[in-house]
């Protein structure tokens, strides 16, 4: 396999060379940047076409495109997403450079407007299955309490599925969260979550672009099996002072962006934070006990442009949940001891970028990256009285510096050749337990530290064969090390586009990945209290390799488009916990050794199944209707008695019809209605005898004693009800004076109410005597009727 | 405006609150074949062989009937156990028992030695087979300690053993306790099973957490009313013993709790819709005196 991926290799740089010889000498190059008008924002995805050679290409993450043409007379045109297409008539006779900046299109009424807001169609693209959301689409969707979050949004794409209700957690593919590579401005972001999962940490005011690649994935991309989602954030507008306002049911958010140097600097600032706790502390001020949660998110960038060929961003972003539970020991209302707990945890993110032209055909970016994710756990009791005091802290986290630099090559209108490589030192902490109890005199300082480092290089050509056919094959070579055990894997990526009419494509995608950090989930749901943990020589790397095939047809320049895709995903050695154990609460607390290694089993998994794509990205009335049919399971030999059984968020069918319809230039109505095959969940179907009744020491756990048990048999071996809802949303947008905007927004989650299941359990109800008197099944839903409001004040 | 921010935190409440709903079980729980249950553990300390098979009830049967479903103990099976290349021996049922029983003199349970089960119930066979570890826990310590704090009274065992070495060994402890109608009682499922899978011949400590907060009138108090000895225990038992005892506990500690699953405990009988353990283990008791 490894021998034939070379040979592949050197064949397709063997065709460089032969393509490169055919050149003539009359060919130049036209390169440059595309900007928005407004903010010089750089543009990525714009289409550059030659109408006349039915050629073009597209500009790159930075906005930079480059095009060789043999000399003569061009009509050039720069079409993208929601803006006007300019056209520009250009005689080559030498390399040009041609910067150009497009302007918004007014989403109104008036006809010579709609018809001018060109859509990219997606018969045109060579990747398959991946999707892009704006800030558009993030800002109209309607989501729980009215908080704008991108990852809601994904949800309902098909191939893409939530977990419980309200989560905000991605199932990609049958899939599980921690196999999607999240990018945000390069740097990995561990712990995509806030408030145990309902909310996305990104905050869709700084985010500029979201694609997210489902599968066919492309060489510079890896270390995740199912996804990789890709979040650029805004590099600040360039020509002015602007910013936003919001103000939230649940939290409030800025935006400020602006100039530092005009047209040579400029920087972003936006933060949110939630205000529940501030809110919640009146009510809390003469009890005992009080309990505080917030969470608040910073992201921050600045984007200096040293001149036409060299550019700098450095971005950040620092995102914290805090939660703290405050108890007094009172007697005879004097407060005689305090019980303080503090848990948090959060990530850190930092990049600097260096873009680098070195000609009109070879474009790099190196970028140094910072990754952190933490969580820490404070105890501390103090006895006023007997002056005893008990100071405990439990951490985990990880850190990651990488550094990377890819390279795009516009050899020639048939060649666009990506190559890079990426190093990363992780640090891994499994826990680190500080303690101190004054009374016995004892003082605990212990740190388990686990470093790796991993590498990868890669080289993917985007090759147009003919006027029918494209492909992009690729080769990603990727290492890791983690103290004596050393791994070395080829990833083959391919994949193809034949076009037989205009408007319609035939894809298919073959790829190959590997993943040497994992995450042991302590229950069903995302928790931070969730364990990140490296491949070891014990722990080999997850291996994912998938098939796809798909058709997409655009409907000439209506708007209407169909995407359908078929895909097959088989997973080796994936992970998980051993039965019933979990890393929740006991060991941590308890400061007990961690030996992640022998808790864990190995397994195998396979996803399958269709997805379905209608949209309409034109005029007034805009939105998709989606399906997914969709099967994932799981064998582990040492899991459910060695039986193959169906993955937790298994769920057949998706559902998913989102619209968007403008009235008028007031008023935007949105709404999505949404169904879904409930997950699975491990329910208890038997009640037995104990194996304890013939055993001569007994388990009693909290003073209760049973000689019977509530078993199952399988694993996930219950389908949840069908879950469905419908949301809505309605905007009222008035211009002021200076052009500043206000927006207010009301929008209702679940309108129906539908009580939706979150969980399920099984409740025995015991007397006072132990004697068992009732036994119930309890549906546990979440979140019945949501509306929420906010104002936002754009200026 | 106070009031208007008042009135949002009391809607999002109002919203954000989970709702639980008992449902019925049919719904979700579909019928299956009813489950022959088989559970025998053995070992060389037993006074007698135990083995013991009932039938399962459906979880929907247990709550329709509100827990009075009890499961039935099949008594018209014949049971046989043998040491490995020596006859069977059947084993007699016990009514008052509710078990199927053989005595030390009908068939010795000797440590390392393999023995294999078979069950016949209505002309259906089932199966199983285990190992009896080879040893036992020698150096087992304890320690029984009260203490007064102010008014109340927390009450610990805390056992110690020196690992068996050069072997994988799964322990289980516990202690025999009473004292006014309380037992011993576990914090954490992990107290109780713990395994040497990171240590070999190192010694191994638990806690057991006995009485805690009993209210008591006044700092100074007279304990000669309550129990001065408690029994340690120890068994080294075999893995899928360890497991299904962990997981069985587990499982019961979890109860209630909707963020955890439940777990699937091992079966090592074999036979048509069968369930049960059939394994071994040595156990080692000691009696300590409480430490004033």
């Amino acid at each position: 396999m490894k021998t034939k991926t070379i040979i592949v290799s050197l064949l397709l740089f063997l065709s460089y060379s032969v393509f490169a010889q055919k050149r003539t000498n009359k060919k130049y190059v036209i390169s440059g940047y595309i900007t928005e008008k407004s903010t010089k924002e750089t543009l990525k995805g714009v289409s550059v076409y030659i109408k006349s050679l039915s050629i073009g290409g597209i500009t790159n993450n930075y906005g930079f495109f480059s095009i060789q043409l043999p000399e003569g007379i061009y009509e050039l045109s720069f079409n993208y997403l929601g803006y006007k297409t300019i056209t520009k008539e250009v005689s080559l006779s030498e390399d040009m450079v041609i910067n150009e900046s497009l302007e918004e299109s007014p989403e109104s009424l008036e006809e010579v407007e709609v018809i001018a807001q060109n859509v990219i169609k997606e018969s045109k693209s060579n990747l398959m299955s991946s999707v892009s959301i704006t800030q558009r689409d993030i800002e109209k969707t309607p989501v729980l309490l009215g908080e704008k979050d991108a990852f809601k949004t994904l949800q309902l794409l098909p191939g893409i599925q939530g977990g419980n209700e309200g989560s905000s957690g991605l199932f990609v593919r049958g899939g599980t969260p921690d196999q999607n590579l999240i990018l945000l401005d390069e740097a990995t972001v561990y712990n995509s979550n806030h408030l145990f999962g309902f909310f996305s940490v990104f905050n869709g005011d700084a985010i500029k672009s979201l694609t997210a690649f489902k599968g066919g994935f492309p060489a510079r991309f890896g270390g995740r099996l199912s996804s990789v989602i890709k979040i650029d954030t805004k590099d600040g507008n360039k020509e002015k002072l602007s910013g936003k306002v919001n103000i939230g049911l649940i939290s409030s958010s800025l935006v400020l962006e602006g100039p530092i140097k005009k047209g040579k600097t400029s920087f972003i600032f936006s933060g949110r934070r939630t205000y529940a706790d501030l809110l919640a502390k009146p009510f809390q001020k003469k009890e005992d006990s009080e309990f505080n949660y917030f969470f608040h998110d910073v992201n921050f960038k600045i984007h200096h442009i040293f001149n036409d060929k060299n550019k700098l961003f450095w971005s950040s972003y620092l995102g914290q949940d805090k939660f703290d539970i405050n108890f007094n020991d009172s007697e005879d209302e004097q407060i005689v001891g305090v019980d303080r707990s503090k848990f948090s945890w959060g990530s850190l993110t930092s990049t600097l970028r260096w873009n680098h032209e070195f000609n009109n055909k070879l474009f790099a970016n190196t970028s140094l990256i910072y990754s952190n994710y933490n969580l820490d756990l404070k105890v501390n009791f103090r006895d006023f009285t007997s002056l005893e005091e008990e100071k405990f802290q439990n951490n985990s986290g990880i850190n990651d510096y990488s550094i990377k630099t890819d390279f795009d090559y516009f050899l020639n209108t048939s060649h666009h050749i990506r190559f890079g490589a990426i190093a990363t030192k992780h640090e891994f902490t499994p826990q680190r337990v500080k303690g101190k109890i004054s009374s016995e005199g004892i003082n605990i300082n212990v740190k388990q530290q686990i470093n790796s480092i991993e590498a990868a290089t890669y080289v993917e050509d985007e090759w147009k064969l003919s006027d029918k056919v494209s492909a992009i094959p690729g080769v990603r070579l990727s290492y890791f090390k983690q103290n004596k055990k050393t791994y070395l894997n080829f990833e083959s990526r391919f994949s193809t586009v034949f076009r037989p009419q205009t408007d319609l494509a035939v894809k298919l995608s073959f790829s190959k990945m590997n993943q040497y950090v994992h995450l042991l989930p302590s229950t069903g749901i995302s928790l931070p209290t969730d364990l990140w943990v490296t491949s070891t020589d014990k722990i080999k790397p997850q291996i994912s390799e998938q098939i796809a095939v798909g058709m997409v047809k655009d409907f000439g320049n209506s708007g209407y488009s169909l995407n359908i895709e078929g895909y097959y995903k088989k997973l080796r050695q994936v992970i998980a916990f051993k039965e019933g154990v979990s890393f929740l609460g006991e060991d941590i607390a308890e400061g007990k050794d961690i030996n992640f290694e022998d808790n864990i089993t190995f397994g195998e998994g396979e996803a399958y199944g269709s997805e379905f794509l209608f949209r309409k990205q034109k005029g007034k009335f805009t939105g998709w209707l989606g399906y997914t049919l969709a099967w994932s399971t799981r064998q582990f030999d040492e899991l459910n008695n060695g039986k193959t059984f169906f993955a937790r968020y298994d769920r057949r069918h998706d559902i998913s019809i989102v619209g968007n319809y403008k009235l008028n230039k007031k008023v935007t109505f949105s709404a999505n209605w949404v169904l879904t095959s409930g997950p699975r969940f491990t329910l208890p179907e038997f009640r037995t005898l104990r194996v304890q009744n013939n055993f001569p020491i007994k388990s009693v756990l909290l003073g209760t004693v049973k000689d019977e048990n509530n078993i199952s048999r399988e694993r996930n071996n219950i389908r949840g009800e069908t879950s469905h809802r419908l949301d809505l949303g309605v905007q009222f947008h008035k211009k002021l004076r200076r052009n500043k905007e206000r927006i207010w927004s009301f929008s209702v989650y679940n309108t129906y109410g539908r009580k939706n299941p979150y969980s399920y359990y099984v409740q025995a109800r015991i007397n006072g005597s132990n004697v068992l008197t009732n036994t119930e099944l309890v549906r546990v839903s979440a979140f019945a009727v949501v509306p929420s409001i906010s104002y936002t004040l754009k200026f | 405006m106070n009031k208007l921010i008042y009135l949002s935190v009391f809607c999002q409440f109002f919203f954000l609150l989970s709702c639980e709903e008992v449902i019925d079980p049919s719904v979700l729980l579909k019928p299956k074949p009813q489950l022959l249950v088989i559970n025998g553990v053995i070992s060389p300390q037993d006074k007698e062989v135990k083995v013991q098979v009932s039938r399962s009830i459906s979880l929907v049967e247990a709550i329709n009937t509100k827990g009075n479903a009890k499961n039935p103990i099949v008594s018209n099976a014949k049971v046989f156990i043998n040491e490995k290349n020596k006859a069977p021996v059947q084993l007699n049922y016990s009514n008052e028992k509710s078990n199927y029983i053989a005595t030390p003199e009908q068939l010795k349970i000797v440590a390392g030695k393999q023995y294999f089960l078979r069950v016949e119930v209505d002309n259906k066979i089932y199966t199983s087979s285990c190992r009896i570890p080879t040893n036992k826990v020698d150096d087992l310590q304890g320690e029984l300690k009260r203490q007064n704090n102010k008014n109340s009274l927390s009450e610990t065992i805390k056992i110690s053993i020196t690992d068996i070495p050069k072997q994988d060994n799964y322990y289980v402890f516990g202690a025999l306790y009473e004292n006014n109608g309380t037992a011993p009682s576990f914090e954490l499922p992990s107290d109780q099973f713990i395994s040497d899978k990171l240590i070999d011949g190192e010694k191994i400590s638990t806690n057991v957490i006995l009485v805690d907060n009993l209210i008591i009138d006044s700092e100074v108090f007279d304990d000669s009313s309550l129990n001065p000895k408690a029994t340690i225990q120890v068994a080294n038992v075999e893995e899928t013993l360890y497991d299904s005892l962990r997981i069985s506990t587990l499982n019961i500690d979890n109860e209630g709790d909707f963020f955890i699953d439940q777990a699937i405990p091992p079966s090592n009988i074999i036979g048509e819709n069968s369930y049960g353990i059939f394994a071994g283990f040595q156990i080692t008791e000691r009696e300590i005196q409480l430490i004033r």
